[in-house]
């Protein structure tokens, strides 16, 4: 049964690796063998945040009955389609913001991932992540821009994995994008920011 | 007295432990508030009642005896199920409290590792603070800390938490009754009556005496080795619960309600429930409560129904409804589950498509998309457009898509967000004049300052422009060029359509 499963691996450091992103300290392994069910993982960072998380959640469709989008109605599905999401089990669902939240709970308990936008965190995340660790669901949170507050609510409401952009680059071939590089870092989040220079090749 | 399975021990932690004493009795005055004494399925007492106990009727004896003692002894038989329900709903309390619990095996007893659980707290005195609160409530918990879990297991006993280092002489201050009555008496023959003689012992002549298990006893009262905590999650309950948000209408209720029901009933495909406990808690008043029976077995809708009575009968009441729950007490016999290609995934499949079907019935069909392969337009959405969910996905293998150029196509990566409706823009040349495109897509001007709502970036690059005629045969024809823009701060498509500079998406 899915919550009595003793722990999912969504994510390892090879299948990231062969999803051509780079993980920061390679001596380690950034996410500890995988993502266990029950937590919460956190991709910011500002630039590449987006990206590296559809790269890098890119293999989890592929195993999975469901994986439901929350709070990111601007993101097309043809960038999903080109990080190799497997289209078939990605539901995008668009509700007005101040229900999203609610949403997410009742997802959260029937689909095999769930990934929020930014704007789905607010001062009642510590009783959706409480839910969250009894029903064995796995959610992603990708920030495009950081916020002392949300990390703050992120950080008391725990059972939270935090990989942060460190570097991000769009590589051109003939004047158009050819390829997104984003190198992501697990690390604390009261450790983490923006960083101050975005190196962008192209 | 501490009775559980040692076989196997791992490295120490400091943790915190909570038991609950008599848990068994404790279960069984649920059923009867004046039990006397609980046998087991051998007909022999596990636990006694104070009555009982001050008539010196040992542990392990017969039903008969207890009779023979008490005339009018009430005895139960175990109920493991009611047990681990009690035992379940702690777990839930301490899940929700701390991260890092985990349940001592043969015993109801749970630990909290120190060391993860302070940094949500900041500090040991405010997790214990927070542990006391979640088990005040639970008739014989005691709380204990000490530098491992069996150290925290006598600390709970002792009723005195253990300062960080200070365990192993806090052990070694207590009788030997607190070990396994077969150790206890061992050590009593041979003239130990201290929990620290027994530490001061030589591991060698301990393992020649009392042998493996013995030896392991000892190294959990040195704090050398620790007991092995299981750290499952807690087993939920077959129940779905609501707690009610500020600001929630019955509707919102009854959407959260039906898509837990239909998660609940998936996880158990083949079986139906037949009966069930529905209840409403308002802030005022007391909770309203039916109990349904069907043998037969019953749908989701009747269990729903069932809660949404309770729900307008709250609100006909006035009072502002806290928490809705429906929980399962009994399922029919489960039946082999249908043939079908995916087997029991296909329940959970359903479950997903019930909580997607509620979402399109209170938020309409546009609020649930999927992907539709083929491109149906030349916007940076259009690639792969989301469509409506119809209640399956559409097809994907088989779809043939077009991918050659086309005239306004924009090869390349996607982009990870696109702006719709586009917003307005400024592109802007180092005199600040406005940069345009002629009708044959030439740039005309140097692009140097893009300005947006976050203020003005400096302009590293650009390229294009791709000029774009769209459905010149119909009155809703449009014509635009389109231009990749590197600022200092990403990349970002912009297109230039009626005389202005609108933003069309970007790489995030």
């Amino acid at each position: 049964m899915f919550y009595n499963e003793p722990v999912a691996v969504f994510l390892t450091s090879n299948e990231l690796r062969a999803q051509r992103l780079v993980l920061g300290d390679p001596a380690a392994t950034p996410l500890a063998g995988g993502l266990t069910r029950g937590s919460v993982l956190l991709v910011h960072g500002g630039a590449g945040a987006r990206a590296g998380a559809i790269e890098a959640l890119a293999p989890a469709t592929r195993a999975v009955t469901a994986v439901a989008l929350v709070g990111l109605e601007d993101l097309p599905a043809a960038a999903l389609e080109g990080a190799g999401w497997r289209l078939e089990a990605v539901v995008n669902v668009h509700v007005p913001p101040q229900r999203r939240l609610e949403v997410a709970a009742s997802l959260v308990e029937v689909v095999d991932v769930l990934v929020v936008g930014e704007g789905v965190v607010d001062a009642r995340w510590p009783r959706f992540v409480a839910r969250l660790r009894r029903r064995r669901g796995v959610v992603v949170v990708i920030e495009d821009h950081c916020r002392a507050e949300r990390h703050r609510q992120l950080l008391r409401a725990g059972s939270l994995t935090t990989l942060a952009v460190v570097e991000a680059g769009l590589e051109c071939a003939y004047g158009v994008p050819a390829k997104m590089q984003v190198t992501l870092a697990r690390m604390p989040l009261e450790e983490t920011g923006t960083p101050a220079t975005l190196e962008v090749a192209g | 007295m501490i009775e559980l399975d040692v076989t196997e021990l791992v490295e120490p932690r400091r943790s915190i432990v909570i038991l609950v004493e008599d848990a068994v009795l404790l279960a069984a005055r649920e059923q009867c508030p004046t039990v006397d004494a609980v046998v087991g399925p051998d007909d022999r007492v596990v636990a006694r009642g104070p009555r009982l106990a001050s008539l010196g009727v040992p542990l392990g004896a017969r039903s008969a005896q207890v009779r023979a003692r008490i005339p009018d002894a009430v005895v139960l038989e175990r109920d493991p199920v009611l047990e681990e329900r009690r035992c379940a709903a702690l777990h839930l309390a301490l899940w929700d409290a701390a991260p890092g619990v985990g349940r001592i095996p043969g015993a109801c007893a749970f630990a909290v590792a120190v060391r993860s659980a302070t940094r949500y707290y900041g500090g040991e005195p405010a997790l214990l603070a927070q542990v006391r609160a979640r088990v005040e409530s639970t008739p014989g918990a005691r709380v204990g800390l000490g530098d491992s879990v069996f150290a925290a297991l006598v600390a709970s006993l002792d009723g005195r938490p253990h300062p960080p280092g200070r365990s192993r002489a806090c052990v070694g201050s207590l009788d030997v009754s607190v070990l396994p009555p077969w150790l206890a008496r061992a050590l009593e023959t041979v003239g130990l009556r201290t929990l620290g003689a027994f530490q001061a012992m030589e591991p060698a002549a301990v393992a020649a005496r009392f042998g493996a298990p013995g030896l392991r006893w000892h190294q959990l009262v040195r704090v050398e080795r620790d007991l092995v905590v299981d750290p499952a999650p807690p087993a939920v309950p077959d129940a779905a619960v609501v707690e009610v948000e500020d600001g929630w209408d019955a509707t919102s209720v009854r959407f959260a309600v039906s898509g837990q029901l239909a998660a609940l009933l998936a996880a158990r495909s083949g079986a139906a429930p037949t009966r069930w406990r529905s209840w409403v808690e308002c802030e005022q008043g007391a909770p309203l409560e039916r109990l349904t029976d069907r043998p037969q077995g019953a749908a989701h809708a009747e269990l729903l129904a069932s809660a949404l009575v309770l729900i307008e009968r709250a609100l006909a009441r006035g009072g502002r409804l806290v928490r809705v729950g429906v929980e399962v007490r009994a399922w029919t016999v489960p039946q082999p589950p249908q043939l079908s290609l995916t087997g029991v995934a296909e329940a959970r499949a359903g479950a997903v498509r019930a909580v997607l079907q509620a979402l399109q019935h209170r938020f309409g069909s546009e609020a649930v998309l999927v992907a539709a392969l083929g491109a149906r337009g030349r916007g940076l959405a259009d690639r792969v457009p989301w469509v409506p969910w119809s209640g399956t996905w559409p097809p994907v293998r088989g779809v043939v898509v077009n991918t050659g150029p086309w005239p306004g196509s924009v090869p390349g990566l996607a982009p990870t967000y696109v702006v719709e409706p586009p917003r307005p823009v400024s592109l802007r040349d180092g005199a600040g004049r406005e940069v345009g495109v002629s009708p044959d897509g030439v740039l005309l001007g140097e692009a140097a300052v893009l300005e947006e709502l976050e203020g003005p970036e400096r302009v590293l690059d650009v390229a294009g422009p791709w000029v774009v005629r769209e459905r010149w045969w119909e009155r809703r024809r449009a014509s635009y060029a389109r231009l990749l823009v590197h600022t200092e701060r990403r990349w970002c498509w912009v297109r230039r359509q009626q005389g202005g500079w609108w933003l069309e998406g970007g790489y995030g």
